[in-house]
């Protein structure tokens, strides 16, 4: 199963327009995934992907939402960046969406170990989830699944609940609310079963309004076993007694 | 955002409320501020820290951890001072709006970038 190495979030009331979290470890091979979400979806819309001190990695957008700018909506954008060194490094990501109505927004990540993944399977997600209700059809067998919302209502998650996946109610790595902004989440599923649909999310509290990203990072293809010729070999031991040994290699 | 503006009036709340869980929800902080009837939220809406009210109610700021390592939380005060308050394993406690102003924490804006994290 895939296994996070490193897990941090930003503050989640950020109001600059870009923000740096330090000292993040990569190895060569694993993956970094990083969500970022916003309280109101106003203009300027942005996509601009964050960047890293030392060697850069290269950063793919896996999903955002909303596509254009929608007061009224929070705001989501997913990013993977496979590493192929190790190195630590600064990531600066920028805020997502414009500042009227709310400022608030914050980022997680997550460092996928590598020899423990197969890269990404499915995505999905939207700005209006209904609720933090989100379904992903996964595409291998033990996937993990990470994601998060922001929810535009600012529902009091006091008492919440995440859905059950293949058994487990995962793990939750952030929860922040401001009343009089938002309320955040995100969370994580290690294996979510056999490929097929998932409802990932929270069932309580309700009334939430969501923009929401859920993405499947699918586990390792177990090792082959090694084949090959074997090569024999026999010989005395060098005193000349009847001694022998016999190797095999491949 | 949700109903209302800055002012927790508006949603008929006696007071706002910024909420920070970690370590799969170990790990929490609870702090209450009302409006300082200027702030907006466009800029972030702001306000002193208060204490609510009634018996085992009257505080301003409250801390758990449930687990086993200690934590701490990180702000940037309104002035760009870096505080920190550390969190133990077991702790279960609450701060007044007097006690938490003793420490810098006056308004909302003495714990912008709220951050909880393992490192001091």
């Amino acid at each position: 199963m895939p296994t996070i190495a490193s897990s941090n979030a930003s503050a989640w009331n950020l109001t600059a327009a870009t923000a740096v979290y330090n000292s993040i470890s990569v190895a060569n091979g694993d993956l970094l995934i990083i969500l970022s979400l916003g309280a109101n979806a106003v203009s300027p819309i942005s996509t601009t992907a964050p960047t890293n001190t030392g060697t850069a990695l290269t950063y793919t957008q896996r999903l955002t939402a909303p596509a254009v700018a929608h007061s009224g909506f929070g705001r989501v954008i997913l990013w993977t960046a496979p590493s192929n060194s190790a190195q630590t490094i600064n990531v600066t990501c920028t805020r997502p969406m414009g500042s009227a109505g709310s400022p608030f927004w914050g980022f997680q990540w997550w460092v996928i170990a590598a020899g423990t993944h197969n890269g990404v399977g499915a995505v999905a997600g939207s700005e209006d989830t209904g609720s933090n209700t989100q379904a992903i059809t996964t595409t291998g067998a033990n996937s993990m699944l990470l994601g998060g919302a922001s929810d535009w209502n600012a529902v009091d998650g006091t008492s919440r609940t995440r859905r059950t996946i293949n058994g487990s109610t995962g793990t939750e790595h952030s929860y922040f609310r401001d009343s009089a902004q938002y309320t955040v989440y995100a969370q994580s599923y290690a294996d979510a079963g056999a490929a097929g649909s998932k409802t990932f999310g929270y069932s309580a509290p309700v009334g939430q309004l969501t923009a929401l990203a859920v993405i499947e990072i699918l586990a390792a293809a177990a090792a082959a076993p090694k084949k090959g010729p074997i090569v024999v070999g026999a010989y005395n031991s060098p005193v000349g007694s009847s001694a022998a040994r016999l190797d095999a290699y491949w | 955002m949700p109903i209302g503006t800055c002012d927790p009036a508006t949603r008929g709340d006696p007071y706002n409320v910024i909420q920070l869980a970690v370590g799969n929800g170990d790990v929490m902080v609870t702090i209450r501020y009302d409006w300082d009837q200027i702030s907006t939220r466009d800029t972030g809406c702001d306000g002193p820290l208060v204490n609510g009210t009634g018996i085992g109610n009257t505080w301003a700021v409250a801390y758990v951890n449930a687990g086993e390592t200690t934590y701490y939380m990180h702000t940037t005060g309104r002035n760009g001072q870096s505080r920190t308050f550390t969190i133990n394993p077991g702790a279960n406690g609450t701060i007044t709006k007097s006690q938490a102003a003793a420490q810098g924490y006056v308004n909302r804006s003495d714990v912008d970038n709220l951050t909880l994290t393992t490192e001091p």
